[in-house]
């Protein structure tokens, strides 16, 4: 086998720490992953990829520092990977979905805090992740308390750019979002030392639609009778997307997208007819967070809709293609980021039409509402959200959790529940 | 629960490359993330489902060349109820 620890350790990484994590990946994607029967064959890609997911990648941006690029990693879909795009640099998602991480993140942060935030922090300050270690600087940005205290921590360690989120949605915020990309867009250029010009900028936003209509292509698939794909492998689609190189990622997921076409075209499903389907909002599940799709998808479920940003919130809307001053571009790209409905915003009525329309476009049998744990801002929408969906004759199930395993068999026995009711 | 063998690879390329060529001949292989049976490193494996490990190890007698270390068997790899998460 390869050996990456050379890499690993070129990188400032804890060997010895990583190689834990390293041993416990291939039986948890296993045991969610490879005991599926009747997966597309292009999901191989993305076993290749999650096998090797701290070498393949990793590798290819420490190549890219080589050659003198640089490394943007980012934690949220509001930051416009276009910018980042245009200047010649990389953007590169960053880990905090795994309980791997908390204990080292609940030493620099109160522990009554989002497994999330914990898992990010604690990435970084134990030096267990590649992507945070290649990453040369870090932007951050205003969604909630956790992160905008998270992110002063991470600063006294490593650069870190954070963006000044509008919490409400009036006018004037989007201009104030436009703003902040103005800025960040300068940011980006001193430390790429590359000019962002109309033209560049242009460029990479089609790049970046382009990725947006490959996942939104496949996506599309799971709203058909015949569910071609799982929600557990379309998740895994989502969240590599936030790794991956933005072409190479429209590339395999168009092919992916095809394939599931042909199996609808054909009656080819991962789940027998009859199967309840779900969708599921709330809070972003980061990989390797599958627990939740997991367990509902061994209860007798299909998880056909995420309601996430690690879902919907990703690749839907795209950004006006036909700006033709950066002043254009900047409006376009703060358009189109501000329709994405996050529970920071104050009123968030959006979020509950999207989760309504999405029921229907999908034609869900119930919904799944999850907040990680101390996440107020998910939690705290939940009534309204259940009120809502309920009214329109969904049924809701509100659940709360986190990345440890004490939880699974008390989730498994609601989500059952929950299953069998939608089939009364 | 399932038991199954892992094809060990040189490289995690070299291994989608057998993958490639032993799906291209019929047999229900997957990729998978490589056990850690001896080396505590991310790499990608071949999986091999045990009904079809004979046909399999047939095929490799004739695939020299292709970076293939070895074969381990891994008892219970693959358990949907485990309920072990990362």
């Amino acid at each position: 086998m390869e050996d990456r620890h050379p890499m690993w350790a070129s990188l400032g990484m804890d060997l010895e720490t990583h190689d834990q994590l390293c041993a416990v990946l291939p039986t948890s994607f296993s045991d969610v992953y490879l005991s599926q029967e009747n997966r597309p064959e292009n999901m191989a890609f993305y076993d290749f990829v999650v096998s090797d997911i701290h070498g393949i990648r990793p590798a290819e941006l420490i190549e890219l520092k080589n050659n003198g690029g640089k490394v943007f990693g980012t934690f949220c879909v509001y930051v416009p990977d276009e910018v980042v795009v245009a200047a010649g640099g990389a953007v590169t998602g960053l880990c905090g979905g795994s309980q791997f991480w908390v204990p080292a993140g609940e030493e620099v942060l109160p522990s009554a805090m989002c497994p999330l935030v914990k898992a990010s922090l604690g990435a970084h300050f134990g030096h267990t992740c590649p992507y945070f270690a290649v990453s040369d600087v870090y932007v951050g940005e205003t969604t909630c308390d956790g992160k905008k205290k998270a992110y002063e921590i991470l600063g006294r360690d490593k650069e870190t750019y954070v963006m000044d989120m509008p919490q409400m949605k009036r006018p004037q915020d989007y201009v104030k979002w436009a703003d902040e990309i103005a800025a960040f867009a300068k940011e980006v250029e001193k430390i790429t030392g590359n000019e962002i010009t109309p033209e560049k900028l242009h460029d990479a936003i089609v790049l970046i639609n382009n990725k947006r209509k490959a996942l939104a292509r496949l996506n599309a698939t799971r709203k058909n009778d015949v569910i071609p794909i799982s929600g557990k492998d379309a998740l895994l689609v989502t969240q590599i997307a936030f790794f991956d190189d933005p072409a190479r990622c429209a590339e395999m997921a168009n092919k992916l997208a095809e394939e599931c076409e042909q199996r609808v075209a054909d009656g080819v499903s991962v789940f027998p007819a009859g199967t309840k389907r779900i969708l599921l909002t709330g809070t972003p599940l980061a990989i390797p967070n599958w627990k939740l799709h997991h367990i509902i998808e061994t209860s007798g479920a299909a998880v056909v809709c995420e309601e996430m940003c690690t879902g919907t919130r990703y690749y839907e809307h795209l950004v006006d293609e036909d700006g033709e001053t950066l002043e254009d571009q900047f409006m376009d790209l703060s358009e189109r980021y501000m329709q994405n409905n996050c529970a920071c915003f104050t009123p968030n009525p959006g979020r509950i039409e999207d989760i309504k329309r999405l029921a229907k476009e999908y034609n869900v049998d119930g919904i799944i509402d999850c907040n990680l744990k101390f996440c107020t801002l998910y939690d705290t929408e939940k009534p309204a959200v259940a009120e809502a969906l309920e009214a329109e004759g969904f049924p809701v199930l509100s659940i709360e959790t986190d990345y440890t395993d004490n939880d699974a068999e008390q989730l498994r026995t609601r989500i059952e529940a929950f299953v069998e009711m939608l089939g009364e | 629960v399932k038991s199954a063998y892992y094809i060990l690879v040189e490289t995690s390329t070299r291994a989608m490359e057998v993958y490639k060529h032993l799906k291209a001949r019929g047999l229900s292989v997957r990729v998978a993330p490589a056990p850690r049976v001896e080396h505590a490193c991310c790499g990608t494996s071949v999986l091999v489902p045990v009904e079809i490990i004979d046909d399999v190890r047939a095929e490799l007698e004739h695939m020299d060349g292709m970076g293939i270390e070895r074969v381990v068997y891994v008892e219970g790899a693959i358990d949907s109820k485990r309920d072990r998460f990362c």
